[in-house]
């Protein structure tokens, strides 16, 4: 059984290290000729967390109680966690984060006139996947959270991908858990989430 | 002969790579700044007056800590360059990749550029087979122009860069920190604000020398 789980460790360990690899090479948008973009973001695999207790995670239960003892310890942060997000989720699900970072991405896109068009005549294929986002605690050591949002970049041109990069914003303030209600996460997420949407059009601008 | 490697074990195990100070080469690398909004506007000369260290305190004297398996705290991360001055070398290369001159002499009417670092702080999260790093990088950046002595744009900078691995030392720190210098400098790069700004003090300077060299046509002309 232990040695399933070493194994299955050491493979998404070696899966994670192949991904980062594999990912440098299109990180980066080069100055290629864009003459028209199909847009399109997926929200299926977006998620609402708050990465609290999980940011202060050792390998203490490791070392007390094996691999066995460490995933149950990150069982419980995580369910810590998942408490902690309760409050929010209500206001999170109303959130059109989707609709916002589409429309962030194509207003800017026309401001600087690049053509937006329907897959068929596009020259190239974006794709924008929401991946995880809401709130996570700014140090090991603090207390404070900050709104984040991860999205995953794809472009292509035809079959080839040319892009292919994670995204990562975080919010400008940060605050003390019993400091964010609802609304002010909301509020916090739909400029977290516009901002994304800007930047993302202004990479592909200013390639 | 256990007992003197074990003790050699011991020994090595409390080096400086782990309870000392592991001070990084953090920087923004030539071409990592790139021309964006910033380059719309005409080319200003921007005066760098100062990027003060308002940071907390509890975070001055390094940018993060190395810790060991159980959370404890085993030494420190530092800088060989203080992160002031490597903020200011950020703020400089990003306005000149898009095409501004930065100077530390005031002439009197060039826009005077300060910053207030309010965070460079490197953070690691440790997972079921992985870590995950944080760079985190923050400054309060403001415009300030000189004849009027008005504030005239004023933003917070962040950069942030994150990277999950199978783990990492002082090269994957360095890269995770340039990485957030990096993202910082689009920010700048890439502010609306900024550019507006930018554009207006422009326009206000093209308005004013109209005037004058209109009152001096008056003047020839009255002569």
């Amino acid at each position: 059984m232990r040695s399933v789980l070493f194994a299955t460790a050491a493979a998404v360990g070696a899966l994670v290290f192949a991904q980062s690899a594999c990912a440098d090479d299109l990180e980066t948008l080069q100055a290629i000729p864009i003459a028209a973009v199909d847009l399109s973001v997926d929200d299926s695999d977006s998620h609402f967390m708050v990465v609290y207790e999980r940011m202060g995670e050792t390998a203490t239960a490791a070392v007390f109680a094996g691999i066995i003892g460490a995933g149950i310890n990150s069982a419980i942060n995580a369910d810590q966690d998942a408490d902690l997000a309760k409050p929010y989720l209500e206001a999170a699900n109303a959130l059109p984060l989707r609709d916002i970072i589409e429309s962030s991405i194509r207003s800017t896109l026309e401001a600087k006139g690049m053509e937006l068009a329907d897959a068929a005549e596009a020259s190239h294929l974006l794709r924008v996947e929401i991946k995880d986002w809401g709130l996570l605690r700014n140090s090991f050591d603090g207390t404070q959270l900050t709104t984040f949002l991860k999205l995953h970049l794809i472009m292509k041109d035809g079959k080839e991908r040319v892009w292919d990069v994670y995204q990562k914003e975080v919010g400008k303030q940060a605050e003390n858990i019993e400091n964010i209600t609802p609304e002010s996460l909301s509020a916090a997420m739909e400029k977290l989430a516009a901002k994304s949407g800007k930047r993302v059009a202004y990479e592909i601008i200013y390639r | 002969m256990f007992k003197t490697f074990w003790i050699a074990l011991g020994a090595l195990s409390l080096s400086a790579c782990a309870t000392g100070t592991t001070n990084l080469s953090l920087g923004l690398a030539d071409d990592a700044a790139k021309p964006a909004l910033l380059s719309e506007v005409s080319p200003e000369v921007l005066v760098l007056k100062e990027v003060k260290d308002s940071r907390k305190a509890e975070e001055t004297a390094r940018i993060g800590d190395k810790r060991n398996g159980y959370g404890m705290v085993m030494g420190a991360i530092g800088t060989k360059t203080a992160p002031t001055d490597t903020v200011a070398d950020v703020i400089t290369k990003t306005l000149e990749a898009n095409g501004h001159t930065v100077t530390t002499k005031p002439d009197g009417k060039s826009l005077e550029v300060s910053a207030e670092l309010t965070r460079f702080w490197l953070d690691y999260k440790t997972g079921f087979v992985t870590v995950e790093f944080f760079g985190d990088v923050q400054i309060n950046f403001s415009l300030t122009d000189p004849a009027s002595g008005e504030v005239v744009f004023t933003d917070q900078f962040k950069g942030y860069y994150s990277d999950k691995t199978g783990g990492g030392l002082s090269k994957t720190w360095t890269r995770v920190m340039d990485a957030a210098l990096a993202d910082m400098s689009k920010e700048i790069s890439m502010s609306a604000e900024l550019m507006e700004a930018l554009d207006e003090h422009e326009a206000a300077g093209e308005t004013a020398a109209d005037v004058t060299s209109q009152a001096a046509e008056g003047d020839e002309a009255g002569a």
